[in-house]
């Protein structure tokens, strides 16, 4: 059984994170919120000599590491949820990545108190008192991400 | 004057407690907490089970120490993982990995291992995970987790540790001694 990113999980590439003040420029990451856990990932290529890793510990599925070497996360993600045997794995695949990633971002998808989906690209997620703001591009994407949100945790 | 006197009491305690905090407790004991809204505040840690899996790949080892709130007899250690838990029920799930780029054959060993960084960033690293009823899970964000984990002792029959570890959003610490599997 491998885990499909259409359903099981909400999965989106090219997705800014808009972070204050931060104008240094812009980069595209990937989002990806499985039910524990939401993890903005920038844009990146994964060295498979540092991320010699990418296994389960409870299963120790070792992944063809050679597949991934080298290849843009956006790939990377979906190569993963095709691996991998369940969300937990996926979980773990992701949370060490995103250690392994500088500049990722990582928030508990169920401490999400509120979503705020925009005209113009934006959606806003409220937790933990402060405000997060992603840019995605397209109405399509916007509406799952809202639909998504919704049937996990209950958010209009 | 002052300062040598306390260095010194320092220095005694030291030493006096060195081999009670080394030595493998017969118990377990655990403390969570987390504003991570999978958590069930309620959730009782006080009786606890565990059980340890072990696992060896070509260049590492890993281990899965399971600390339960209920027993855990007549229950698969192999299928610990996907275990459906009933109301009241938590299960913390401690990581371990010892992994040496280049080694053929690498086994656990005592000493700290490291919840912030990701596998093969350090030799010895580890993860964190609180399965919830529900099919509820809090993780942990290893780019925030701070703390420490240290394996006391490993033997052929039982694995023994101690952990302070937290990150924006949740804490645990506690003591095991634990059969391995």
């Amino acid at each position: 059984m491998t885990l499909n990113l259409e359903h099981d999980v909400f999965f989106l590439p090219r997705v800014t994170r808009n972070l204050g003040s931060n104008t240094s420029g812009i980069n595209y990451g990937v989002l990806c919120v499985t039910p524990s856990m939401l993890y903005y990932l920038p844009k990146q290529i994964v060295s498979m000599k540092r991320l010699g890793i990418l296994t389960d510990s409870y299963s120790v599925t070792q992944l063809k590491t050679a597949d991934v070497d080298g290849r843009p996360l956006e790939d990377v993600v979906p190569l993963l949820a095709g691996s991998l045997d369940d969300m937990e794995e996926l979980d773990h695949a992701l949370e060490e990545l995103a250690a392994a990633t500088d500049g990722s971002w990582v928030l508990p998808t169920r401490a999400i108190e509120r979503i705020d989906i925009g005209y113009f690209a934006q959606l806003t997620l409220f937790a933990d008192n402060q405000k997060h703001r992603f840019a995605i591009g397209g109405k399509k994407h916007r509406q799952r991400a809202q639909e998504f949100f919704s049937r996990q945790l209950g958010l209009n | 004057m002052k300062a040598l006197t306390a260095l010194t009491i320092s220095l005694a305690l030291t030493c006096l407690l060195a081999p009670v905090l080394a030595q493998c407790l017969s118990s377990a004991t655990l403390t969570v907490s987390s504003r991570n809204g999978a958590y069930d505040s309620s959730l009782d840690w006080h009786n606890l089970d565990g059980i340890a899996t072990l696992r060896s790949s070509h260049n590492r080892e890993t281990a899965s120490v399971y600390l339960t709130n209920f027993d855990l007899t007549g229950v698969d250690p192999e299928g610990l993982a996907t275990h459906e838990l009933g109301a009241g029920q938590g299960m913390l799930i401690l990581g371990l990995n010892r992994q040496i780029s280049g080694q053929e054959k690498v086994a656990l060993a005592p000493g700290s291992y490291d919840f912030g960084k990701a596998q093969g960033a350090a030799a010895q690293t580890g993860s964190i995970r609180i399965r919830v009823p529900g099919g509820k899970i809090v993780s942990f964000d290893k780019s925030y987790t701070e703390g420490n984990f240290e394996l006391t002792e490993i033997t052929d029959s039982k694995l023994c540790g101690r952990f302070t570890l937290k990150d924006k959003f949740s804490e645990i610490s506690g003591t095991f001694s634990v059969p391995r599997r």
